[in-house]
């Protein structure tokens, strides 16, 4: 047999394991691979000792150096932008999950799984707008059906006529959110099918390539109608009013039946393993979304790492997903509870909203 | 009443007070003053969060690096400054005098001051053995570890050990005075 090369002869000094039976033999027996491996492990015993420090630090302290770091930085920002920030949160949770391109891949993972829980998936900007290209759907197929849904005010009463729910309503409400009216909004349900054509995808610019497992399969994403409940200062329309109404926090609270979507011709595992196959997915988001173990009933929900912070909590008798701004000022819940989807998002502290959505009658 | 809230470490928490403690300790083995590697270290949490790099596997092999680069970049500015102070000889010579004698590891040994000695020697190495060092002795990554943070083949990292500890070794001694 050969010498033990430099790597074996360094392994032999603290991973020795690394050497198989055939290099051990060798290492027993060859007088040059000992004394060429005890010179290695010299200096490694050298740098280990010249190495050695006490790297004892508080990381506690660490930690609340940096996030005083973070709040002066985030105190140099304009007092009005902490409410757009909340209500991005607001939005991308409630109203904008279903609408945006985004939201179609949440109703995709929706559709096959019904999930009881939510997990988040940290991603950089970068990474969200790569999602979002890469669960564009229009891209690779057409879409059929209604997009368009007006949305009407009607008494609570009504609703539950016309929904077939049991509406439930905040009853503990932060001081600063009086209802604004007593009447609820009503969105209609709509049915939207996708087709899957390889041609388009071809055709693009960048050429994407759907399997022909996946040519011509549809996805038929079913929403059913939402409640939503606005709370906040009201504008008298004056510009002063307008001014009040935009400084003032809002609330608010959104109550759906879990969205459902029905495939025909292709398996969930099928649609995601094409979408994460996509190259804009970063390795880092793609391990994030196959690490869910139990993904038939996780809803993965994408957040800003840099802008957000996602929580577990304990509301409404159920675990939920709390996403706060980096702020402080601005957060959402969501939570899923027979077969109900429930957000409150508004410009509040988590334990505020927390407290709004345990009071659910 | 109002509901109280879980208090659960939010992923980034998590990934701080299991990563500061070594991203330090790995800062601290280029640069020897533990202040300056807080420093540093803090600088990398701030870029991380800053660049909204995803909480992941990846992410610890991601500062880690990270901490190398910005601790020898602030070697390199350190080095700048002797340099531009060099060139206002006449009256920055005390300076740079001063500034040599810190850097310089038989000095420093002279002095007593065995960890500058030693942090002024690993300085002195090449870029890729002062990494491999910093990470292995620092952060206390295992052979994949290290494989994986600098994507190298596992089966490459005892040689690239080797020679980074036998550079040290012949540093200190061509360091040390006899």
């Amino acid at each position: 047999m050969l010498h033990l090369d430099d790597n074996q002869l360094r392994c032999v000094h603290d991973q020795p394991e690394a050497l198989d039976a055939l290099g051990r033999a060798h290492f027993a027996e060859c007088e040059d691979c000992g004394a060429r491996a005890s010179s290695f492990a010299a200096d490694a015993v050298f740098a280990t000792e010249i190495l050695r420090m006490d790297d004892r630090v508080d990381a506690a302290a660490a930690y609340a150096r940096f996030t005083a770091r973070t709040t002066r930085t985030h105190a140099s920002r304009p007092r009005w932008l902490g409410l757009p920030v909340g209500l991005g949160a607001a939005a991308m949770l409630a109203l904008g999950l279903f609408a945006t391109p985004l939201g179609t891949y949440a109703s995709n993972m929706l559709s096959i799984f019904r999930p009881t829980e939510f997990t988040p998936i940290n991603v950089s900007s970068s990474d969200l707008k790569s999602i979002q290209q890469a669960t564009s759907l229009n891209a690779y197929g057409s879409f059929r059906g209604t997009t368009e849904r007006k949305r009407t005010e009607v008494t609570k009463e009504q609703a539950e006529k016309m929904t077939g729910y049991t509406i439930r309503i905040p009853q503990n409400l932060p001081d600063t959110a009086g209802p604004r009216s007593k009447l609820v909004f009503l969105q209609p349900g709509a049915t939207l099918t996708f087709t899957f054509d390889s041609k388009k995808a071809r055709s693009l610019k960048a050429p994407v390539l759907v399997p022909k497992r996946l040519d011509g399969a549809r996805v038929e994403i079913v929403s059913h109608p939402s409640i939503s409940r606005f709370y906040g200062y009201q504008s008298d329309g004056s510009t002063a009013g307008r001014k009040a109404a935009r400084a003032r926090p809002k609330l608010t609270f959104v109550q759906m039946a879990i969205p459902e979507v029905r495939t025909k011709g292709a398996s969930l595992a099928e649609l995601e393993s094409f979408v994460l196959s996509q190259p804009q997915i970063s390795p880092e988001v793609k391990a994030q979304f196959e690490a869910i173990s139990d993904p038939s009933h996780t809803l993965p929900v994408p957040v800003q790492i840099d802008k957000r912070t996602a929580t577990a909590v304990s509301v409404d008798g159920v675990s939920g997903l709390a996403i706060g701004d980096n702020t402080g000022v601005g957060a959402g819940i969501m939570w899923q509870k027979n077969g109900m989807l429930y957000v409150v998002a508004g410009g509040y502290k988590l334990d505020e909203l927390v407290a709004v959505a345990n009071s659910l009658r | 009443m109002l509901a109280r809230l879980p208090v659960l470490p939010t992923p980034f928490e998590r990934l701080f007070a299991a990563e500061y403690p070594r991203v330090v300790a790995i800062a601290r083995r280029i640069l020897g003053e533990r202040g300056e590697a807080e420093d540093v270290a803090q600088e990398v949490f701030a870029r991380f969060v800053a660049q909204g790099v995803a909480i992941s596997a990846a992410a610890p092999g991601w500062l880690q690096l990270t901490a190398v680069r910005r601790a020898l970049n602030s070697v390199r500015s350190r080095k700048r400054r002797i340099e531009r102070e060099h060139d206002f000889a006449d009256r920055g010579r005390p300076l740079l005098l001063a500034a040599q004698r810190d850097a310089d590891p038989s000095v420093a040994i002279l002095r007593g001051e065995s960890a500058a000695a030693v942090s002024a020697a690993v300085r002195r190495l090449r870029d890729r053995d002062t990494t491999i060092l910093a990470l292995r002795y620092g952060g206390g990554l295992s052979y994949t570890e290290l494989a994986h943070t600098l994507n190298v083949p596992v089966a490459h990292i005892g040689t690239l050990l080797a020679r980074a500890e036998r550079a040290l070794r012949l540093e200190m001694t061509r360091a040390t005075p006899r």
